[in-house]
């Protein structure tokens, strides 16, 4: 004990106070990087052997972390962007029926039931022959342009699906590549903070696509299961995949390095590919069957009726619709190909007899409007129709109200996590005071020391 | 708790956003004077108004079809209104000529006017429409009287729905009114008549007199049923109005926004959502200030 030490002493304290000052000038630095996760300067009491000197050593730098608020926040993720990409689907569902915003089928269906009704007015105006032949035109392109675009989205939202699954392949990829590099860095005796700071943040990308389980197994390698499947394990990753089985549903695939799959679409319930295949695969395909019924329906109640009259040329059985179905009545609904261009044709009259103004037909054509034939046969028309919208709005609010749930519960996770790992600006600032007036006190002490030493130097 | 500056940050922007999306929604309600803009923002009310909705149309292409019809049972009243003066002239010259005695030239007079009167009665009988022969039935493309008053036209009605599940005849009979199908073939009776007056036969002639009011009444009778007809479609149309007013009641409680309750909605998300940026400005001052200190 003596001078020497104390000068000791001085430079161990510049030392750690510098490497203080660094570490919380990373922090101020890397304030907004993402995926940063908070330093601490690790300093200890140095001790050589039994005997206390009093130094101070650099143990290393500390990274604030807690896997719990960690996975927590993945799994609040990977909910949050679920709810977002059912509700983006499902927004331009909505947008199909909106009939307040002038799309939607009731004013078709309208139109071709007032079509009947001004037939029955005047049956054998040529002009109003035409206009039902083309109420009923529009009523079958409305509908079909309306199911093509829902097959449309259906086809986009597989395509999403399938670019999403690439970008999932692609992150497990980078992920195992850091695993690797960060055992690597800790073999070397590095920390590997800045690696695990790169690898952490794309495990939460990863979270957003797709369900993960994240565990570190036994050999301390770093695991991810996707929806079930493990897709990183260590430095080996698999590939995720999105084709569609043979029925058309949405197939979601893990496929390892060597060639086995697995599927795993119906564990996929979260992440933006969870919620694109329940768009997809729930929503949309209620959607489309509700839609098909009521084509369906609809086209063999009128047609039903249509046949029962005849034409100006007094002959019946004619059909004012080709359907087939239900499945895919919405795609295939046409007005009958014998009616195009033969207005004479549409049946007004029950009978020969009552040609060429008798309108009894038209008005049980018309009278269908509110006669209970859809849904089987407990809805009238626009009933059907109106419930088919309920049900889209339905989804869409409930989806809407998941979205702000979700994000709400993400939000609160990230706050969480970043109550342990955040950096905040107020708390380096007094980091870097502390540190600075360390720093100046231990420059005051080897200065003192070295007076000290000076003034003995010169009574020699 | 420890607040990182992401965390406050983030949290301003949530601020914002949520009074962002909050203002947008009032103004969107404000300036379309909607509360339910899309099926989402209330899906049981939207799909209520559909129906509401299709009821309205409904009620709209019922009037348009009573005042497309009304035009023609009017004429159709009026038409055989100028029928019945006619059977009342040639009442009074059947009794006329069956009380006095008419010389040879006085007999060709009369007869001459009953020819004239029975061609007028044809006319009326043949009266158009807008939608073609008046009292043909269902043949309304071709005269339903020949010349000499034989009818080609059938008894069959014509149809239309006037209201909901109201289907009624709006076609008034000619055969009814003119032919035996009514009680007597009136324009056969008048060919007696004039046979009786230019032959003189005196019992005849007294014969057609009752045949001649026989025939009155009996055009009386239809046109009082193409009466009742137009005083049903106003029926009708006086329902469909008041229907229409009360859907149309209905469908603004459904989906059309108070706009009392809209502005002032707009109002409120407007202060907020300056509250929340005024709020984000000062934290975010903060932030700088601390942030300053560093110099």
């Amino acid at each position: 004990m003596g001078i020497n030490n104390l000068l000791g002493l001085a430079r161990d304290a510049l030392t750690a106070q510098g490497f203080g000052l660094d570490v919380t000038g990373q922090n101020i630095a890397n304030a907004s990087t993402p995926g940063y996760v908070r330093r601490t300067a690790q300093l200890e009491t140095r001790a050589v052997g039994t005997v206390t000197y009093g130094g101070v050593s650099v143990a290393g730098i500390g990274r604030s972390v807690d896997r719990y608020l960690d996975a927590r926040t993945y799994e609040a993720g990977s909910f949050s962007a679920s709810a977002r990409s059912r509700d983006s689907a499902l927004t331009q569902v909505e947008g199909l029926f909106n009939d307040m915003a002038g799309s939607g089928l009731g004013s078709a269906l309208d139109a071709l039931f007032g079509s009947f009704s001004a037939l029955a007015t005047n049956p054998n105006d040529p002009t109003a022959r035409s206009a039902t032949l083309a109420s009923a035109d529009n009523f079958a392109a409305r509908i079909r342009e309306t199911s093509r675009q829902l097959l449309t989205q259906r086809q986009d939202l597989l395509t999403q699906a399938q670019a999403t699954a690439a970008q999932v392949t692609d992150i497990a990829s980078q992920i195992a590549k850091l695993n690797g590099r960060i055992s690597e860095a800790e073999v070397a005796g590095a920390d590997g903070s800045d690696l695990k700071d790169s690898r952490d943040k794309l495990v939460g990308d990863l979270a957003q696509k797709i369900n993960i389980h994240t565990f570190t197994d036994g050999a301390g390698k770093l695991v991810i299961a996707a929806a079930g499947a493990t897709l990183v394990e260590g430095n080996n990753a698999a590939a995720l995949t999105v084709n569609t089985s043979p029925g058309g549903a949405m197939q979601i695939l893990v496929q390892r390095a060597n060639g086995t799959t697995f599927d795993v679409s119906a564990q996929t319930t979260a992440g933006t590919l969870g919620g694109l295949r329940e768009a997809r695969e729930t929503d949309l395909v209620a959607v489309n069957q509700k839609l098909d019924q009521f084509a369906y329906d609809v086209a063999t109640a009128v047609n039903t009726q249509h046949a029962a009259g005849v034409g100006l040329d007094g002959i019946g059985l004619r059909n004012l619709f080709t359907v087939s179905g239900p499945t895919g009545a919405a795609a295939s609904i046409t007005l009958d190909a014998a009616m195009v261009g033969h207005p004479e044709y549409v049946a007004a009259a029950s009978s020969s007899a009552e040609l060429p103004a008798g309108s009894t037909n038209a008005v049980a054509l018309s009278r269908l409007a509110d006669a209970s034939i859809a849904t089987g046969n407990t809805r009238t028309a626009i009933e059907a129709y109106s419930d088919l919208v309920g049900d889209i709005g339905q989804r869409k609010m409930s989806s809407a109200q998941d979205v702000n749930l979700r994000s709400a519960i993400f939000s609160q996770a990230q706050a969480m996590r970043e109550s342990t790992s955040g950096v905040s600006m107020d708390e380096e600032l007094i980091a870097l005071s502390r540190y600075q007036r360390a720093y100046e006190a231990a420059s005051k002490l080897f200065r003192t020391a070295d007076e000290l030493l000076a003034n003995l130097m010169r009574s020699f | 708790m420890r607040i990182a500056d992401t965390t406050r940050f983030r949290n301003i922007q949530d601020q914002v956003t949520r009074a962002q999306s909050a203002h947008a929604e009032a103004a969107r309600q404000a300036s379309s004077g909607l509360r339910v803009g899309a099926p989402s923002d209330d899906p049981v009310a939207a799909a209520q108004a559909l129906r509401v909705g299709h009821s309205m149309a409904r009620t709209g292409t019922f009037r348009n079809t009573i005042s497309s019809l009304r035009g023609d049972v009017e004429l159709a009243e009026s038409t055989l209104a100028g029928a019945d003066d006619i059977m009342k002239r040639l009442h009074d010259i059947a009794l006329g000529a069956g009380s006095g005695t008419l010389d040879a030239k006085e007999q060709a007079v009369l007869a001459t006017e009953v020819a004239a009167l029975k061609d007028q009665l044809v006319a009326f009988a043949n009266q158009k429409g807008s939608m073609g022969y008046l009292f043909g039935g269902t043949k309304t493309e071709t005269a339903p009287f020949s010349a000499g008053g034989a009818f080609t036209g059938d008894d069959l009605d014509r149809t239309a729905e006037v209201g909901h599940g109201v289907v009624m005849t709006v076609s008034t009979s000619g055969a009814k009114a003119f032919t035996v199908a009514g009680g007597r073939d009136v324009f056969s009776d008048i060919d007696d008549l004039y046979d009786a007056i230019s032959t003189g036969d005196k019992t005849s002639i007294l014969a057609s007199v009752n045949q001649m009011s026989a025939g009155s009444r009996q055009i009386l009778a239809a046109r009082a049923d193409a009466g009742i007809k137009m005083a049903r479609l106003d029926t009708a149309d006086a329902t469909l109005e008041q229907t229409s007013v009360t859907l149309a009641t209905q469908r603004h409680g459904l989906v059309e926004a108070e706009p009392a309750q809209a502005y002032s909605a707009l109002a409120q998300t407007q202060h907020q959502l300056e509250a929340a940026m005024s709020v984000s400005k000062s934290l975010l001052d903060t932030l700088a200030s601390a942030t300053a200190a560093l110099r």
